[in-house]
C-alpha cells in the first residue's frame, strides 16, 4: 500500500549543478531532508563550503563539493570517478545557469537584443545549455548503464511565456535604455523543456527525465517590481524559497515513478494563460 | 515526505472506480477524512462494503453530478467546518456506446460525464467555499481534476472524449484564475492506465498482444500506468508542498507526449 518510503533518498547521491546558488541551496538541502547526500557542482568553492557545513549540521548528511566548470567534459567524467568510489548516482539536477539580475547596474542597456555581446551569448549558452548536455551525457549515460535514475531540468515559467519586459522598466529612461530580461534567458530555459522531451524518450526504461518551471522567488526585490509582477501572478504573490523542495522531491523519488518528460509549471498560475 | 492531511476533509467523486479507490487509500493512509461520490446504481454494492470497510474514516453519498442543486446540498450537508475541504475528481469515461460519427445523444452523454459532472463538481463546491471561510480556514484549499492524454495527442481515442477533456483543462486554467488566491485547482492529465474494468484492461483482455506491442510502439517506460503512480500526484498537489501550484496540468503518462 502507499508508504512515505517511496519519498526516501537515502544511499543514493544527487547532483545537483549551480548547487550553492540561490535556488540551488534550496535544491540541497531538500534532497539531504530526504537523507539524500546532494553534490554540488559549483565554481563558487566559498560558498559551496559554508552550505556543506549546513547540511551537515541541519540535516546530519555529508555532501559533497566539486568547484568544477561543468561545460569541461573531462572535469565532469573526474567527479563521476570521484562519487561513484562511494556512492550510486541516483540523479541529477540540472539547475546552473546564468541569471544575472536585470536591474543590476550597468546592465541596462547591454541587456537589449541591439546591443547583446557574443561573449555574454556564449557565457550563457554555454552554461545553461552545454552544461546541462553534458551533465545528462556524462550522468544520465551512468545511470542507465548501471541503477538508472532521475533527472530534473530546471527551466522557468519564462521557458513557457515571452518576458514581460515592462516589469524591469525605469522610469525617467529613454525605451532604447531600459533593461530587458536577456534573450538568452528565454532560449536556454526553454532548450531546457526540449532537452527534457528528448532524454524522456532515450532512456526511458531506466532513466526518467522531467522539467520544473519555477516562476519568480521573493528575494528582497523593489516593492515597485513586485507590486507589478505580482498583478501577473494569480495567487498574488512571488514562490517563497522552500517552495519548489517538495516537487523536486517527488520528481527524483520513485513517487513519480510514472511521470517522465512532464513539464510542470510551479509559478503561481502566471502561465495559465 | 511525509503527506500529513490531517486537517483535511476531501471530497473524491468517482472515487468507487479503482483509480479512486487508490486514491482513497492513499488520502486514508495521510489522514485525510473523505467523501466518496458516486452516481451510478452499478457501485451501490461496492460502496457497502467499502462504508464497512472504512466504516469510521469515509461516509459514501450518491449524486447527481448533473444537477447542481442536488450537489450543492449534498456537498454542503459533508462539508467539514475548521477543516480544509477540497475536490479529486475522475469522474470520466473513453467508453463510447456506438460507432463514429456517434448519435446525438451519445454525444451529449460523453460530454456530460467528461466535462458537465466535473464542472458542476468544481464550480459548486469551489463557490461552497467561497462562501463559508470555516470551510477553508488557512486558504489551502486544493482541487484536482482528471483530464486525459487524449486532450494534447492522437492516442486513437473517441474524438467527442479528446474534446471533452480539452475542455475540462480549459475550464481548470479559467477557474484557477477565478478562485485564487484561497484556493487552487490543478489538472492531471493521465496516459494509459490499467484498471481491471477501463479501457486497457478490457483491451488487454481482448487483444494482448496488440496491447503488448502498443506498449512497446508508443510508450517509452514500456508498461501501463497503474492507479497508484497517480495517487501519489493527487496527494502531492492536495498538500501543502504545492501551495504555489494552480492553473497547471501534470502529465502522466510514461513519455508518451514527450515521443509523439
Amino acid at each position: 500500500m502507499f508508504s512515505k518510503s517511496i519519498f526516501d533518498l537515502t544511499h543514493g547521491a544527487y547532483i545537483v549543478t549551480g548547487g550553492s546558488g540561490f535556488l540551488g541551496r534550496a535544491h540541497c538541502h531538500a534532497i539531504a531532508a530526504f537523507g539524500g547526500t546532494p553534490i554540488i557542482l559549483d565554481l563558487n568553492k566559498s560558498a559551496s563550503d559554508i552550505l556543506l557545513e549546513e547540511i551537515k549540521s541541519e540535516h546530519d548528511v555529508r555532501a559533497q563539493v566539486y568547484p568544477i566548470d561543468i561545460t569541461s567534459k573531462e572535469e565532469l567524467l573526474k567527479v563521476l570517478a570521484e562519487i561513484t568510489k562511494s556512492l550510486p548516482i541516483k540523479g541529477l539536477v540540472n539547475n546552473a545557469a546564468r541569471n544575472p539580475v536585470v536591474s543590476r547596474t550597468g546592465l541596462e542597456t547591454s541587456s537589449r537584443l541591439e546591443n547583446f555581446s557574443l561573449e555574454d551569448w556564449d557565457k550563457d549558452i554555454n552554461v545553461g545549455l552545454k552544461g546541462s548536455f553534458l551533465c545528462t551525457q556524462v550522468f544520465g549515460s551512468h545511470m542507465n548503464e548501471f541503477q538508472g535514475g532521475s533527472i530534473v531540468n530546471i527551466s522557468s515559467d519564462l521557458g513557457i511565456i515571452a518576458p514581460k519586459q515592462s516589469l524591469y522598466k525605469i522610469e525617467n529612461k529613454n525605451e532604447s535604455e531600459q533593461p530587458v530580461k536577456p534573450v538568452t534567458y528565454s532560449i536556454v530555459k526553454t532548450g531546457l523543456i526540449g532537452l527534457t522531451r528528448y532524454t524522456a524518450s532515450y532512456w526511458p526504461t531506466k532513466i526518467r527525465c522531467n522539467c520544473l518551471c519555477p516562476g519568480g522567488i521573493e528575494n528582497n526585490q523593489s516593492q515597485s517590481f513586485l507590486n507589478k509582477v505580482c498583478a501577473e501572478i494569480p495567487l498574488g504573490r512571488l514562490a517563497k524559497l522552500d517552495e519548489y523542495g517538495g516537487a523536486l522531491i517527488f520528481l527524483l523519488s520513485s513517487a513519480s515513478s510514472y511521470m517522465n518528460g512532464a513539464i510542470i509549471s510551479i509559478d503561481g498560475g502566471r502561465t495559465t494563460w | 515526505m511525509k503527506y500529513d492531511l490531517s486537517n483535511y476533509h476531501t471530497f473524491v467523486a468517482g472515487g468507487l472506480g479503482e483509480i479512486g479507490t487508490a486514491i482513497v487509500n492513499a488520502l486514508v493512509a495521510a489522514n485525510s477524512s473523505v467523501t466518496i461520490l458516486y452516481s451510478s446504481e452499478k457501485y451501490s454494492s461496492r460502496a457497502l462494503k467499502l462504508e464497512q470497510e472504512f466504516h469510521d474514516k469515509i461516509d459514501i453519498i450518491k449524486v447527481d453530478y448533473l444537477n447542481s442543486e442536488n450537489l450543492y446540498t449534498n456537498l454542503s450537508s459533508h462539508a467539514m467546518k475548521g477543516k480544509t475541504n477540497n475536490l479529486v475528481s475522475t469522474v470520466g469515461t473513453g467508453k463510447v456506446l456506438d460507432k463514429y460519427p456517434h448519435s446525438t445523444n451519445e454525444v451529449k452523454r460523453i460530454w456530460d460525464i467528461n466535462y458537465f459532472s466535473n464542472r458542476n463538481l468544481l464550480i459548486t463546491l469551489s463557490t461552497l467555499i467561497n462562501e463559508s471561510k470555516q470551510l477553508n480556514p488557512k486558504g489551502l484549499s486544493s482541487h484536482v481534476m482528471t483530464s486525459s492524454v487524449a486532450s494534447k495527442v492522437n492516442v486513437n481515442a473517441p474524438i467527442d472524449y479528446c474534446s471533452a477533456k480539452a475542455a475540462l483543462e480549459v475550464l481548470v486554467k479559467t477557474i484557477a484564475i477565478r478562485i485564487s488566491p484561497e484556493q487552487r485547482v490543478n489538472v492531471i492529465t493521465p496516459g494509459h492506465i490499467l484498471t481491471s474494468n477501463g479501457t486497457w484492461g478490457l483491451k488487454t483482455k481482448e487483444d494482448p498482444i496488440g496491447v503488448s506491442h502498443l506498449i512497446n510502439s508508443s510508450i517509452p517506460m514500456n508498461r501501463l500506468g497503474n492507479p497508484r503512480d497517480l495517487a501519489s500526484l493527487f496527494l502531492f498537489l492536495l498538500s501543502k508542498q504545492a501551495t504555489y501550484i494552480t492553473g497547471s496540468s501534470f502529465t502522466i503518462d510514461g513519455g508518451i507526449t514527450s515521443k509523439s
